[in-house]
């Protein structure tokens, strides 16, 4: 019963805006009006050149990105998790705070560095080459393959690549060495095929992952008035008058039916059981680069810094700056910026509201995740199934359109209503974009646990209920509090997911930042900027203690 | 065939590696056939594993998943540039040697655990080396089939007349399958001989304890005399004094703390009865059956002696042994010895 209950539930909370969402691409009246359907939306959505161009540079970007990141990655994964290269653990580190660097103060940093007037790297190089204007850009296709790529996208391949490349029996290499085969043969008659799957996986997962980045291209893309789809849904909805939500909305469903076959993909890949690489006595050979170990660390030091140090340090310095980006000028540096957001309330009701939101999805989070995952673990038939099946659905859905699907929720649901504008709609958003991660995360935890402590406890005596929280939990504790460290981060700086549910009133940081890079702020926003990447980068060195985040996506 | 023996971590696996290839050395020389240098630290020589056309079978047998039986087979004969008709024909026979004939498309994942150890071997021989590696072939088998490839891989020497240097912490397998062992302790080789030698003379308490089982009581030397016979008085024990020999006669002393060992195999036991005449060899010593297991082929006793001591002791099958049971025990003087303490 209580099983069956639960299948609602979710399917309530996660199929219904989507059906909405769809609804409403075929909805021509604004709210308010009397009801008319149609299909004018979808005739703008697929005839308006802006989207037709939208999409395709989606297309283009996502390709772009995701080739570069893997050029990069897999070399660098390899050699983390084969060879002798120095202090490996502290390299793997800073990739682990790279992935957790959220994207808006990132772009910020690398403005200052690329802008095309002011940019650091603009005003050096026409200096040193006598020329009249530097030839970087940051707001250009370039410049938003540049920002994901040496941030988050190498990072995140490097996360899940080197646990790939480290499981791979060595035994394997040798045996090849061993028949007569030199490094570079068994490189690639052995090492490389068997890591396929693994380099595959991560490919998709990136993609699907990259069809949902927003902020860099809103800021990247405005001058030139380059789009891709999330951006160009925001604009139709925000930025027209009325809003456009019918084209809006179809175009959702485009992509959402363009999503749907990578994410089938990946769930059929990941249930295959693929090649038993994994052997039981693993010996941790290390591959010895010899006269390339320094070189080889030095290269992945410099891909680290790039992405780390670097936009981060840029962004620190030009909260100090009086002019962002002016290095030049007299007077360049002053505390006043920091002296006014510390004064200003927006800045303090901000940082309250991401606490609220943050607490708020964090204890929904660990509540239900659990609850779902001990379910979905341990019962059999197809309710279990397809609760699972159901929980990977937010990590399908590009965070705008989850954004929108709730919109649609709150506004048609009268019940719901009350909610719209409030801290708990920004709650549950939070809480659905975590949710696939969480739940997988919670699982992988209890399978590891297995039956047998539960049984052992239930017959020493206990009910169900002793049982749960005198075993389960405290067994769950560290992945529980994983879970609630991920809620925190993604409150701090998650934009797309919340971004049309959030009100002056409400709005965490990252709207904050975002609301003052529109405006023209962009002084008090790097200030901003640094506060939340302060935040994150806490709650990723904290994570790091408990590592059991590495292998939930397997 | 050669075989490295010794407890986990005593450098055997090491020393294996250092012969394929796998593990860099900080001193010393290596030659291979007809003295060719293999490795020189002094020369800086180091000839790479894949140029050193010696087999090896890794104890996790590392059959490549993506590949079929075939193809692991074939592999090493494809890099030696073998023609295609060849190949196939080697591998066949190969195949056929180790006793897999037809089953050259079977996907690797999908053979069992005896089957890809079988594999590992052909994937060594069918390039036909100068030298055979086995790291611990049969760890991960099961008792029926690891004696029954132990017979095999006998015969499999026979007919290939190829030298091999076999690892393995498993004296039983050492013992049947060598012409050579070599037992080792904490990097150092304790005795190298045939495998009769090294069970019947063991030259350290070590290697007497680790091959095969022996009995050992503690107690003392009462005479030492030149033609190698020792007096021997058990510890505790208030029984006559046993006749013994020792090989070490030099290291012993009258009044020393030393040890007596001896083969369970080559002791006699009997029901004590009153009235039964001492064995003409007069090392005779009574003791109680303190417990008894019957395992089958026969009974596993624990005797105590008076005194406090305890020895372990085979029994045959029979009505006659229970616990409580008084026992005599005779031990052989010719194979009764005495070590230093």
């Amino acid at each position: 019963m209580i099983r069956l209950a639960l299948l609602l539930a979710v399917a309530l909370i996660v199929l219904y805006p989507l059906s909405l969402l769809v609804q409403s691409s075929f909805l021509l009246s604004a709210p308010g009006q009397p009801t008319s359907y149609g299909l004018s939306g979808w005739q703008s959505a697929l005839s308006q050149p802006g989207i037709l161009d939208a999409l395709t540079n989606t297309a283009t970007l996502t390709a772009a990105r995701v080739g570069f990141a893997l050029l990069i990655s897999v070399p660098i994964a390899w050699a983390l998790a084969r060879t002798d290269i120095p202090v490996a653990d502290w390299l793997e580190f800073g990739f682990w705070i790279g992935f957790f660097l959220p994207a808006l103060p990132v772009v910020m940093g690398w403005i200052v560095v690329f802008d095309p007037q002011f940019g650091l790297a603009n005003t050096l190089t026409s200096k040193l080459f006598g020329l009249h204007k530097g030839p970087f850009n940051i707001y250009s296709w370039w410049g938003i393959v540049w920002a994901h790529v040496t941030t988050v996208l190498v990072a995140v391949m490097v996360m899940l690549l080197t646990p790939a490349f480290r499981n791979l029996d060595l035994a394997l290499d040798e045996a090849s060495r061993m028949s007569g085969a030199s490094a570079a043969e068994t490189a690639r008659r052995i090492t490389a095929p068997l890591a396929a799957p693994a380099i595959l996986l991560a490919v998709l997962i990136t993609t699907i992952r990259l069809l949902e980045s927003f902020e860099v291209e809103l800021i990247l893309g405005l001058p030139s008035r380059l789009d891709v789809f999330s951006t160009k849904i925001y604009r139709l909805i925000v930025a027209h008058q009325p809003p456009q939500f019918a084209p809006g909305s179809a175009l959702g469903v485009l992509v959402l039916v363009a999503v749907v076959p990578l994410a089938l993909l990946y769930n059929r890949f990941i249930s295959r059981k693929s090649y038993a690489t994994i052997s039981g006595k693993y010996r941790g050979g290390r591959i010895r680069l010899g006269a390339w170990r320094w070189p080889a660390f030095a290269l992945v030091l410099l891909a680290v810094l790039v992405g780390t140090v670097l936009p981060f340090g840029f962004v620190l310095l030009s909260s100090f700056m009086q002019l962002f980006g002016f290095f030049g000028i007299e007077n360049a540096w002053t505390l006043d910026h920091w002296r006014t957001v510390f004064s200003d309330n927006q800045f303090f009701s901000s940082l309250k509201n991401t606490f609220i939101i943050a607490g708020g999805s964090a204890a929904i989070s660990v509540a239900g995740f659990s609850v779902l995952a001990y379910y979905i673990v341990r019962t059999r038939g197809s309710v279990a199934r397809a609760l699972d099946l159901l929980t990977w659905i937010p990590f399908m859905l590009p965070g705008i359109l989850l954004s929108l699907a709730l919109f649609w929720m709150f506004l048609r649901v009268p019940l719901l209503t009350p909610m719209f504008g409030t801290h708990a709609a920004l709650i549950v958003a939070i809480a659905l974009a975590n949710m696939t991660l969480g739940v997988q995360l919670l699982k992988t935890v209890l399978i590891q646990i297995g039956n047998e402590l539960e049984e052992s406890s239930w017959m020493s005596g206990a009910a169900w209920w002793y049982t749960y929280t005198r075993v389960i939990v405290p067994l769950t504790a560290p992945a529980l509090i994983t879970v609630a460290l991920i809620s925190f981060a993604s409150a701090a700086r998650n934009v797309s997911h919340i971004i049309l549910l959030g009100t002056g009133s409400t709005r965490p940081l990252s709207l904050l930042q975002l609301d003052y890079i529109v405006d023209g702020r962009y002084e008090v926003a790097a200030v901003v900027g640094v506060i939340t990447i302060s935040i994150t980068v806490l709650v990723a060195i904290i994570l790091r203690r408990f590592g059991t985040f590495a292998d939930s996506w397997r | 065939m050669v075989t490295l023996l010794g407890p986990s971590g005593c450098g055997k696996t090491t020393t294996l590696r250092i012969l394929a290839g796998l593990e860099r050395v900080d001193a010393g020389e290596i030659l291979g056939r007809n003295q060719r240098v293999l490795v020189s630290s002094a020369r800086n020589i180091f000839v790479p594993p894949h140029r050193r056309n010696i087999g090896m079978v890794f104890q996790s047998y590392a059959i490549w998943p993506h590949m079929t039986v075939f193809e692991n087979v074939a592999y090493p004969l494809k890099l030696r540039r073998m023609a295609h008709g060849d190949i196939r024909r080697r591998v066949a026979s190969t195949l056929e040697m180790v006793g897999l004939a037809g089953l050259d498309d079977r996907p690797a994942p999908m053979l069992s655990g005896g089957q890809q150890q079988r594999v590992a071997l052909a994937r060594a021989l069918a390039p036909e080396p100068d030298l055979l590696l086995l790291d611990e072939p049969f760890s991960n088998l099961d008792t029926e089939l690891r004696s029954r490839m132990r017979h095999e891989l006998r015969l499999l020497k026979r007919k290939l007349g190829l030298s091999s240097v076999f690892v393995t912490h498993d004296q039983i397998e050492a013992l049947s399958l060598s012409d050579w062992i070599i037992v080792m302790r904490d990097g150092a080789v304790e005795q190298v001989g045939k495998p009769a030698d090294i069970y019947t003379s063991p030259a350290t308490p070590f290697v007497r304890d680790f091959l095969g089982k022996a009995i050992v009581l503690s107690g003392a030397v009462t005479e030492v005399r030149a033609n190698g016979h020792v007096g021997f008085k058990i510890g505790g024990y208030p029984g006559p004094e046993l006749q013994a020999h020792s090989s070490r006669t030099e290291t012993l002393r009258p009044g020393k703390m030393a040890h007596l060992a001896i083969r369970p195999e080559d002791v006699v036991a009997r029901v004590a009865e009153p009235g039964l005449r001492p064995d003409a060899d007069g090392n005779t010593i009574g003791g109680m059956i303190e417990s008894l297991l019957f395992i089958g082929s026969r009974n596993e006793a624990r005797i105590a002696l008076e005194g406090g001591q305890f020895l372990p002791l085979f029994l045959p099958r029979g009505e006659e042994w229970s616990e409580g049971r008084r026992v005599e025990i005779v031990f052989p003087r010719a194979v009764t010895e005495v070590w230093p303490a």
